[in-house]
């Protein structure tokens, strides 16, 4: 998501994922301290989807993740129709959904490893509100 | 008609992660009484969406700009 974004809106004509090779600009590339089966806590932005989803400012979530958005490049993420969803405590961007369309949402971690029968994760049952239109203004 | 959610992969659907992306759309299915069609979708097999670069970076990044990304939103 974030590399279409930073070649295609952001400007950034090079852009690049460190994680199939060196060369261009690296918008994504290894984290700094690996997220690789990591529980995080992540603040959810007020007034985004996040927030109307999860009805909390914070959430935990489990994430396998060992890469994520440069540090040079975290301004693109609330930039051009992106906006940023969640943060970590460092700052750090952890979800992204773009303002202008019913259900575009990423995140560094993975809402399916918290999931479970009746109780499932708010961003599934989102995706599936925003199917029927019942997400909730 | 049953909403289609395209669930696109790129790894062994077989994989725990993609595994658990499944059950979790049935857990929400159940939960809301919303029945839905799931399609699996390796990307490696995707010309003309965009999806991961695992798999194949030409044919997720190229067409990327006409699918996407709104048009109305490209830059000029």
């Amino acid at each position: 998501m974030l590399v279409e974004h930073a070649l295609n809106l952001a400007g950034i004509r090079d852009a690049a994922h460190a994680e199939y090779g060196p060369g261009g600009t690296p918008v994504i590339t290894l984290l700094e301290c690996s997220l690789l089966d990591q529980t995080i806590t992540v603040d959810i932005a007020s007034g985004s989807l996040l927030d109307r989803l999860y009805g909390a400012r914070r959430a935990v979530e489990h994430t396998t993740c060992s890469y994520g958005l440069a540090p040079e490049v975290q301004h693109i993420a609330g930039e051009h129709g992106m906006r940023v969803a969640a943060t970590e405590s460092t700052g750090e961007v952890r979800a992204i959904e773009r303002i202008d369309h019913p259900f575009f949402v990423g995140t560094l971690y993975q809402p399916q490893l918290r999931s479970a029968p009746g109780a499932p994760h708010p961003i599934f049952t989102g995706l599936l509100d925003a199917l029927t239109d019942r997400i909730p203004d | 008609m049953r909403p289609v959610v395209s669930v696109l992969i790129d790894l062994p659907a077989e994989h725990p992660y993609h595994r658990a992306t499944l059950t979790a759309l049935r857990h929400a299915s159940e939960h809301r009484g919303i029945a839905i069609e799931v399609r699996v979708v390796p990307t490696d097999t995707i010309r003309d969406w965009p999806g991961s670069q695992h798999l194949d970076r030409r044919s997720s990044l190229g067409p990327a700009p006409h699918t996407a990304i709104p048009k109305r939103l490209m830059p000029s």
